[in-house]
């Protein structure tokens, strides 16, 4: 019953953020929005991490074979790519390389930077 | 028999069989490319194309199991919450190369788009390819692109992520799991955030966080982008 009720929780949050998104017209997705408020209430110590825990974990390992749907039914629609696939797979793929390796290298780069000064400054 | 396919417990019942074949298909083969996801998908795919099984059958059950996307996005929270502390320490590089990864992907797109001659449609169409599928169409309207193209570009950026990242981390030795995580989260959104959940508890939380932010910032730079479109 834990689980379910903890799932009620999180269903319940899930509709807050997307009356919201709706009333406010906010330029960001009720499913995000309501991530945001999640994480809100739980640092601010609203929501206790015992009370969602069990129904997150369960969702969250099992987030691959909700996308199995969707990529399903996107194959049925990319005859409108037709005749530029060949290009739009390149581009796809070398500007989603670029930004993973430029975003990981950044990242890397500047956490390594600031560990150094914190031992230079001990 | 055409009937019975016509209900709920069809679409349902072969993806999590189709999912669970893969699973065991890409257990034995040990191929990045051949992961769960990716042959699942080939596999109903197939299946539907031999029975000759309408996919609006299928979407009876399908779309009950892509309904846990929405809960499942609002429980990312949970990663992202367990790793709070170490996100505050390390914030500044965290947005910094989020900023990063976002610019160099609309570049990226830009110049790629004009050197291969295509469209301003199709561009528009591309240019917001790595944020989640609400941001992106949003955008994408935005911009005078067509959402269903984006959707395409959005889940294909999402498979490619999902296929190459780790292979691409390690050779570009990318080890830190803060960066590991954030470059699959803002390269290839919530299907990255999935692969990035097995490769670690950080890598997954970070990702996690990486798919709102980079939708907020991509968000911010449509109005610039435009400059340049126009």
């Amino acid at each position: 019953m834990v689980t379910l009720y903890q799932f009620g929780l999180i269903m319940v949050i899930l509709m807050i953020s997307q009356l919201l998104q709706n009333i406010f017209n906010l330029p960001i997705p009720g499913t995000v929005l309501g991530m945001v408020i999640l994480l809100g209430l739980m640092v601010f110590k609203v929501i206790p991490l015992k009370m969602v825990e069990k129904a997150a974990d369960v969702l969250i390992k099992h987030l691959s074979v909700m996308f199995v749907p969707i990529g399903v039914g996107l194959m049925t629609v990319a005859y409108l790519l037709e005749g530029y696939i060949l290009s739009l797979i390149l581009i796809v793929g070398i500007s989603l390389m670029v930004v993973m390796v430029t975003t990981g290298l950044t990242i890397q780069l500047l956490i390594r930077h600031m560990d150094k000064r914190r031992e230079g400054s001990k | 028999m055409m009937e019975y396919v016509n209900t709920p417990v069809f679409g349902v019942t072969l993806t999590i069989v189709a999912f669970m074949l893969a699973s065991w298909i890409s257990r034995k083969l040990r191929l990045q490319v051949l992961n769960p996801l990716l042959v699942s998908m080939i596999l109903v795919i197939g299946f539907l194309t031999l029975t000759g099984i309408d996919i609006e059958a299928y979407n009876k059950g399908g779309s009950i199991i892509s309904f846990f996307l929405a809960p499942a996005t609002v429980a990312l929270a949970v990663p992202l919450f367990r790793q709070w502390e170490l996100l505050k320490k390390n914030l500044i590089p965290i947005i910094v190369g989020i900023s990063v990864g976002t610019i160099v992907g609309i570049a990226s797109i830009f110049i790629m788009g004009k050197l291969f001659g295509l469209d301003s449609l199709i561009i528009s169409s591309l240019l917001p390819k790595s944020t989640t599928t609400p941001i992106a169409m949003e955008i994408s309207n935005m911009l005078g692109g067509n959402p269903s193209l984006t959707v395409i570009f959005v889940f294909a950026t999402g498979i490619g992520g999902y296929i190459v990242g780790e292979k691409l981390l390690g050779i570009f030795k990318i080890k830190n799991s803060i960066a590991k995580g954030i470059a699959m989260g803002t390269a290839s959104h919530a299907v990255g955030t999935a692969k990035a959940i097995d490769m670690g508890e950080v890598e997954g939380a970070m990702s996690s966080l990486a798919i709102g932010v980079t939708g907020v910032i991509t968000v911010i730079l449509v109005p610039i982008i435009l400059l340049f479109i126009n």
